[in-house]
C-alpha cells in the first residue's frame, strides 16, 4: 500500500508543478528594463519609517527609497537633492535652499517648516536604526523655502555625515507620533521615488513608483522585497528567477558558479565594512603595545582574504582607515612578519615552555578568541589566526558564541563605560563608522563619551591628541592630514589588528533588471540604480 | 458494573483532579517563561538603533527607552503586568516592530497550521501505516526494506534535505517554488499549495522514521501478547485479530507522541520555515529570540506552553477511552 | 500464521550481526581518530577545494584542509556524543517513565508534570544560556540534550507500562501482592525494552545531528570537528551545486546514516531477544 501512497505524493508534486508560474517572463529585448522587479532581503525591516527599520543595511537603504534627504552621496562627493544648493562660507553655517513643488507621497507640499520639525523630531527622539545624531546642530530655522542651520563647531563632514542620512520626516503627520517604535505604516509616507503600497509578514513588502516625484522618473513601476532569512536560499531563488537581486553580498564560493550562470549579473565595488581582531588592551598582556605588535605580525591577513574570502575582499590597512574612504587615508603596507613576530616575542622574554607555548611574564601564552557563530568568513579566519598564532608559539582557543552573546561580553549594553571580559574577539564595524572622521575618533579615544566604540579600552595621551587636532579641523584637508598621522599612530600601537574589508558584490538577474550601480557606502541598492534623476 | 461504565462514572473527578496539576504546570512554565528571555546575554536595547547610535547615548537616555518600552521597570512589576497580561489576553506589543503582540502571533499562526498541522498529519498516517506494515511483515524483506528507509530519511538533517529539495525541484527542474508562501500574484489557493510541497515534504520525510519504529515495535509486543495469542489460538482470524485486539492497546504510546506533536504545532518548524522563508511561529519565536524581544517570546512562549498542556491533558484524558484497563494504574 | 513464522537463526539473526559489524566497524574509525594527533584535520595539507587525489582520498575543504582526517576525527565526537546522550536519555526516560508508571500517584503525578515543564522549556534559549555561561564543552552539549530529550520519551514509556501492567498475568501477580518494582524488573525487559529500542536510535540520531542543526541557526560551535559540523559547512560552501557534494557532503551523511541504520539493526535483534514469544518463535 505504500507504493500506492508515494504515488499519490509524486502525482500531487507533478500537478502543482504544471500550474507552476515560477521565474519571471522576459521583458522586451535589449531593454532589461521590468516593470516590476524582486527583492530578496535577510530579516523583516519592521514598517520602513526612519525609526522603525531594523538594520544599517539593507533597511536603511529601503527607507531612503520612500525618503527623501536633503543631499545626497553620488560618486566621491555630496549632490544636492531636496535642498537646491549647499552654501556655506565657514563650514559652521549652513544655507540650503529648498527645491519648489515637491510634495509628499499624500499630496501634500513639502516644505521648509517639515525640515525644521525634523531636525527638531530627531533631536527628541534619538531612537531608531535611521535615526539621526543631529546634536551637533545648534540651531535651525526657515525663512521662506531657505532653511539656514547653525553648527556648534565647523564641520566639512556635515553634509555627507548628516545632511545625506538625515531623512526629511512629513510633520502633519508625525507630530503626533509618541512613541516612534510603534509608528505604523501610515507614518512610512515620505518624499521619495517609491511608495510602500503594501506590507505584512507573509509576503514582505511592496514599494510603487512615485508619478508625482519631481526630482526624476522611478524605472520600475513596482519594487516587491521579499524577505528570505537563508542565504543558500536567497541565491537559489535568484538562479530559478523568483527573485531578482540579492541583498546579500554574494558569498565568495558561489561567485564563480554564479557569474557563469547566463541571465545572472554581479555588481561590484568597495566596501567599507571591516573585520578586525580586537585585543582587549585593558587586561595583561594585552595593555602592552609590544605584545600586540608581535601577535599582529604573526597574522597573514592577505591570507586570510585569500583562504577565507577566496580573494573577494582587501587586505585590512594596519592603520584601520580604507584608503578609498572619504576621509582619504594612507594606503599603509602589510605588517606581517612571521619571523620578527617569533624574534619580537622572544625579546619580550617569552620563551617556549614545555609545551611548545611561549611562557611571559609567568603565564603560558594561551587566550580565547570569540567568533561569530553566524559568521561563517569570521568562523574560518578564526580558525587560521589560531594555527597562525600557534606557529608563533600562542595557543589559541577559538569560542563561537551568538552575536549577541558575544556582544555581551565585548560591548555589554553597548557602553564602553561598563568594562569588557574577553582576552581577543573577531569584530567588525559597518560601512558608515569609515566614512566620518568623527567615528573613527570614536574608536580611540580614551574618554568614553568621546570613545563611545571604543570597544578595547585603548587609552594613549599621544593618539588622543591627535583626535582633538582632527576633530577640531575645520577643512577636509586639515582632517586628512590629521587622519594620516592618526593612522600611523594605530599601525604603531595596533588596539586592534584590521583583518580585512570584504569586497562588496552583489548579484542580480540582468535579464530582467540590470540597472544597479554601485555607490560606495551604500552598495546596489540605492536611488541611482532605481531612479533616473534630474538634479541639474 | 461493566469496565466502561466504570470509567464513565469516575471521570468527572479524574478530570478535576487533573487540572489542577495542570494548572501548576502553567504557573511553572509561565514563570519561565518571564524569567529565561531575561536572563539571555544582552537585552532589546539594540532594537532602538545601531550599535554606533546606541554608544553615543547618556545614562538617562537609554534609561528613558528601556521605561518607555517597558523592559527597563523593576522586574517584579514587569511580572505582574506579564501575569496581568496573560489572564486578560493583553500580551502587549512588540519591541522589534510595534505590532501588538497577539497580531504578531495571529498573523503567522495560520501559516503555521498549514505547514506544521499538514505534514502531521501526513507524517501521521504514513508512519504508523507503515510501521503497521513493517510490524506484521517484520519477516520479509519488505519489512526490512521498510526499516532501512526509515531509518535512512530519518537520519538526514532537516536543513540539508531542505537545500536538497530546492536544488533539484527548483533551480535544476524548474518544477516549485523555492520559498515564501505565495508568488508575485498574490495568495491563490493553487499557489500556497505549489509553496507547500516541498517544506510539507522536508517535515514528513524527517518525522516518519519516529513513528514507524515505536509503531512497529508497540505492536510487536502487543502481537505476541498473551491475551492476542490466546485469541490466536482460539483461532480468531488473523486480520480480524489485529484489528480488534492490537491495534488498540498497541497504538496508546504513539497516541500519546501524536497528542504531544500536535501540541508542538505551536512551536512551528524552525529550520524548515527558515530554509524556506515561511512566516510561521517558528521563525517568529527564533526571530524573537535573537531580537530579545521580550514580550513577543513572552506570547509566543505562552501559545506554546498552553498548546502542550492541552494537548498533554488531552492524551492523559483519553487514555482510559483508549484502553479502559490503563486506568487501574492510576487509581493507586 | 506470517508473525509466528519461526526464522532459523539464534542469537542476534543476521540483521543483528550485520549492524554489529557495522557498528564495530564505525567505533574502530573513531578510536583511530582520537588515537591520531591534534593537527590532523586541522592542518592545512592542500589548496581549498581540492578534488580527491593520491593522499588525499576526499579532497580537501575551503580551508584546504584533509576531508578524510576530518571524517575520522569527527567520528569520535558524533559517536561519543550519540552514545552519551542516547545512554543517559534512554535511561532517564526508562526509570522516569517506569515509575510513573508503576509508582504511587504522587510521584506519578509530579514527574510527568516536571516532565511537561521541561517539554515547553524553548530549547534555543536553554543552549544560548549554556553557550554563554557554561561554554560548549562535550559534556555541556551532551547534558543540554539529555535533559531536553528525555520528557517525551519518557511520557511515551509511561503509556507503554500502563498497557503492559494491566496485562492479566501482571494483574493476577498484583493481586496476589507480588511488589511493583519486582514485577517491572521481572517482566518489564519485553514490555517496555522494545519501545526503549526507538528511544534509543532516534536521540542517537538527533545526538549527531543537532551539531549540524545549532550551527545552521548560528547557534552552535562550527569549529569543533564532527560530522554534523562537517554538513554545515557542506552547506554553507554550496556543495550541492558542485561536484564535490561526491566526496565532502557523501561520506559523512552516509556515516550518520550507517551509525543510525547499524543501531537499528541491533535493536531490532536485541527486540528479539527481549521478547519471549519472538523469540520464542525463533527456536
Amino acid at each position: 500500500m505504500y507504493h500506492r501512497t508515494t504515488a499519490a505524493l509524486l502525482s500531487l508534486a507533478l500537478l502543482t508543478a504544471c500550474g507552476s508560474s515560477t521565474g519571471t517572463a522576459p521583458s522586451a529585448p535589449g531593454t532589461r528594463q521590468a516593470k516590476s522587479i524582486t527583492i530578496a532581503i535577510s530579516s523583516d525591516e519592521g514598517t520602513l519609517t526612519p525609526f522603525t527599520n531594523q538594520t544599517g543595511y539593507p533597511g536603511n537603504n529601503l527607507v531612503k527609497l520612500l525618503f527623501d534627504t536633503l543631499v545626497i552621496v553620488r560618486g566621491d562627493g555630496v549632490a544636492p537633492l531636496l535642498a537646491k544648493e549647499i552654501k556655506t562660507s565657514d563650514n559652521k553655517t549652513f544655507t540650503l535652499p529648498l527645491r519648489p513643488s515637491v510634495t509628499w507621497h499624500d499630496g501634500k507640499p513639502l516644505t521648509s517648516d517639515d525640515v525644521v520639525f525634523s531636525v527638531d523630531f530627531y533631536r527628541k527622539n534619538m531612537e531608531g536604526d535611521s535615526s539621526v545624531d543631529v546634536r551637533p546642530i545648534a540651531k535651525v530655522s526657515a525663512s521662506g523655502d531657505v532653511v539656514t542651520m547653525t553648527l556648534k563647531a565647523p564641520d566639512p563632514e556635515f553634509p555627507r555625515r548628516i545632511l545625506a542620512d538625515m531623512a526629511i520626516l512629513p510633520k502633519h503627520l508625525w507630530e503626533s507620533v509618541q512613541k516612534v517604535s510603534t509608528a505604523g505604516v501610515d507614518k512610512a509616507v515620505g518624499s521619495g521615488p517609491y511608495k510602500l503600497t503594501q506590507y505584512d509578514n507573509a509576503r514582505g513588502y511592496t514599494l510603487t513608483a512615485n508619478p508625482a516625484y519631481a526630482l526624476g522618473k522611478p524605472k520600475v513601476d513596482s519594487i516587491k522585497v521579499a524577505v528570505i532569512p537563508e542565504e543558500s536560499t536567497q541565491f537559489a531563488a535568484l538562479r530559478t528567477g523568483e527573485v531578482h537581486m540579492s541583498t546579500r553580498i554574494v558569498p565568495p564560493q558561489q561567485l564563480a558558479t554564479l557569474e557563469r550562470q547566463p541571465g545572472i549579473g554581479v555588481v561590484k565595488g568597495t566596501e567599507f565594512a571591516s573585520t578586525l581582531l580586537a585585543f582587549n588592551t585593558t587586561r595583561p598582556p594585552f595593555d602592552r603595545p609590544e605584545v600586540r605588535r608581535a601577535l599582529a605580525k604573526a597574522i597573514d591577513t592577505g591570507d586570510l582574504v585569500k583562504t577565507a574570502l577566496l580573494g573577494q575582499g582587501t587586505p585590512g590597512n594596519p592603520g584601520f582607515i580604507h584608503a578609498e574612504s572619504p576621509i582619504k587615508g594612507d594606503r599603509l603596507p602589510p605588517i606581517f612578519d612571521a619571523e620578527a613576530a617569533k624574534r619580537e616575542l622572544d625579546a619580550l622574554g617569552a620563551k617556549p615552555g614545555p609545551d611548545g607555548i611561549r611562557v611571559l611574564d609567568g603565564k603560558p601564552m594561551s587566550y580565547e578568541l570569540l567568533v561569530q557563530s553566524a559568521s561563517t568568513d569570521r568562523l574560518r579566519s578564526a580558525e587560521l589566526i589560531r594555527d597562525m598564532l600557534e606557529n608563533a608559539g600562542v595557543a589559541v582557543k577559538v569560542t563561537s558564541l551568538d552575536s549577541d552573546s558575544l556582544d555581551a561580553k565585548v560591548w555589554p549594553d553597548y557602553d564602553v563605560r561598563k568594562g569588557r571580559n574577553y582576552d581577543m574577539s573577531m569584530w567588525g564595524w559597518s560601512a558608515p563608522v569609515m566614512l566620518s572622521s568623527g567615528t573613527i575618533a570614536q574608536l580611540l579615544a580614551s574618554d568614553p563619551d568621546d570613545g563611545s566604540l571604543n570597544v578595547v579600552g585603548f587609552k594613549s595621551p599621544a593618539v588622543d591628541e591627535t583626535i582633538a587636532t582632527m576633530t577640531a579641523a575645520p577643512t577636509m584637508e586639515a582632517r586628512t592630514e590629521a587622519a594620516k598621522k592618526l593612522q600611523a599612530q594605530i599601525a604603531e600601537q595596533l588596539p586592534f589588528l584590521t583583518l580585512y574589508y570584504r569586497n562588496g558584490a552583489y548579484a542580480f538577474r540582468k535579464d530582467v533588471y540590470s540597472s544597479w550601480t554601485w555607490q560606495n557606502g551604500s552598495g546596489a541598492l540605492n536611488k541611482f540604480s532605481l531612479v533616473d534623476y534630474r538634479l541639474g | 458494573m461493566t469496565a466502561v461504565q466504570a470509567v464513565r462514572r469516575g471521570y468527572p473527578r479524574y478530570i478535576a483532579g487533573r487540572l489542577a496539576e495542570y494548572l501548576s504546570v502553567l504557573l511553572v512554565a509561565l514563570t519561565l517563561n518571564f524569567a529565561l528571555p531575561r536572563a539571555l546575554p544582552g537585552g532589546p536595547l539594540k532594537l532602538f538603533g545601531s550599535p554606533e547610535a546606541l554608544a553615543r547615548l547618556t545614562a538617562d537616555e537609554r534609561a528613558q527607552i528601556a521605561t518607555q518600552y517597558g523592559f527597563g521597570r523593576p522586574l517584579p512589576q514587569q511580572f505582574l503586568d506579564y501575569l496581568t497580561g496573560v489572564f486578560t489576553l493583553d500580551l502587549g506589543t512588540s519591541l522589534s516592530d510595534g505590532r501588538p503582540v497577539t497580531q504578531a502571533l495571529a498573523d503567522a499562526l495560520p501559516w503555521t497550521l498549514l505547514l506544521v498541522g499538514t505534514s502531521t498529519a501526513v507524517t501521521a498516517v504514513l508512519g504508523v501505516t507503515l510501521g503497521v506494515a513493517g510490524a506484521l511483515r517484520r519477516r520479509r524483506g519488505k519489512g526490512s526494506g521498510l526499516l532501512g528507509a526509515a531509518v535512512v530519511a530519518d537520519s538526514v538533517p532537516q536543513f540539508w534535505l531542505g537545500m536538497l529539495l530546492i536544488v533539484l525541484f527548483g533551480v535544476k527542474l524548474q518544477l516549485l517554488p523555492t520559498y515564501g508562501v505565495a508568488g508575485p500574484e498574490g495568495v491563490t489557493v493553487g499557489g500556497v499549495l505549489q509553496h507547500l510541497v516541498l517544506p510539507v515534504t522536508t517535515l514528513t520525510v524527517t518525522g516518519m522514521g519516529y513513528l514507524f519504529l515505536y509503531t512497529r515495535s508497540s505492536l510487536l509486543t502487543v502481537l505476541t501478547s498473551e491475551p492476542v495469542q490466546h485469541a490466536h489460538a482460539r483461532g480468531v482470524p488473523y486480520g480480524r485479530l489485529v484489528r480488534r485486539h492490537a491495534l488498540r492497546p498497541a497504538l496508546l504510546p504513539v497516541h500519546t507522541i501524536l497528542m504531544l506533536e500536535i501540541g508542538f504545532l505551536a512551536a512551528g518548524a524552525i529550520v524548515v520555515e527558515t530554509v524556506f522563508a515561511y512566516p510561521g511561529l517558528g521563525r517568529l519565536t527564533f526571530d524573537a529570540i535573537t531580537a530579545r524581544d521580550y514580550p513577543l517570546m513572552q506570547g509566543a512562549f505562552l501559545v506554546l506552553t498552553v498548546m502542550v498542556v492541552l494537548m498533554n491533558a488531552l492524551a492523559d484524558a483519553t487514555y482510559p477511552l483508549l484502553d479502559p484497563r490503563a486506568r487501574t494504574g492510576d487509581r493507586r | 500464521m506470517m508473525f509466528l513464522k519461526a526464522p532459523r537463526r539464534n542469537l542476534l539473526g543476521a540483521q543483528g550481526v550485520i549492524g554489529v559489524g557495522v557498528l564495530v566497524a564505525i567505533v574502530a574509525i573513531a578510536a583511530y581518530g582520537v588515537a591520531l594527533p591534534d593537527e590532523a584535520g586541522r592542518e592545512r595539507v592542500a589548496e581549498p577545494y581540492a578534488p580527491p587525489r593520491a593522499g588525499l582520498p576526499l579532497g580537501s575543504d575551503d580551508l584546504g584542509r584533509d576531508l578524510l582526517d576530518q571524517l575520522i576525527v569527527g567520528a569520535g565526537t558524533s559517536l561519543g556524543l550519540a552514545f552519551i546522550v542516547a545512554v543517559c536519555t534512554t535511561l532517564l526516560a526508562a526509570i522516569i517513565g517506569g515509575a510513573a508508571g508503576i509508582g504511587p500517584r504522587w510521584l506519578s503525578v509530579s514527574l510527568m508534570r516536571g516532565a511537561d515543564v521541561l517539554l515547553i522549556l524553548p530549547e534555543l534559549i536553554l543552549y544560548i544560556l549554556a553557550a554563554a555561561f557554561l561554554g560548549q564543552s562535550f559534556g555541556i552539549r551532551a547534558a543540554i540534550l539529555a535533559l531536553i530529550l528525555w520528557p517525551v520519551p519518557a511520557r511515551v514509556l509511561r503509556a507503554g507500562v500502563l498497557t503492559a501492567w494491566s496485562r492479566g498475568h501482571l494483574e493476577v501477580s498484583r493481586a496476589m501482592g507480588a511488589p511493583a518494582w519486582w514485577l517491572l524488573a521481572r517482566h518489564g525487559t519485553y514490555l517496555i525494552g522494545p519501545l526503549l529500542i526507538p528511544v534509543f536510535v532516534r536521540t542517537a540520531k538527533v545526538a549527531i545531528i543537532y551539531d549540524a542543526t545549532l550551527s545552521f541557526l548560528g547557534l552552535g560551535d562550527p569549529t569543533s570537528p564532527s560530522w554534523g559540523t562537517t554538513l554545515y559547512w557542506v552547506q554553507t560552501n554550496g556543495v550541492f551545486l558542485s561536484d564535490a557534494w561526491l566526496w565532502w557532503a557523501l561520506p559523512p551523511g552516509a556515516a550518520i546514516t550507517l551509525t543510525v541504520l547499524s543501531l537499528a539493526l541491533i535493536g531490532v535483534a536485541v527486540e528479539e531477544r527481549l521478547n519471549p514469544a519472538l523469540r520464542e518463535a525463533a527456536r
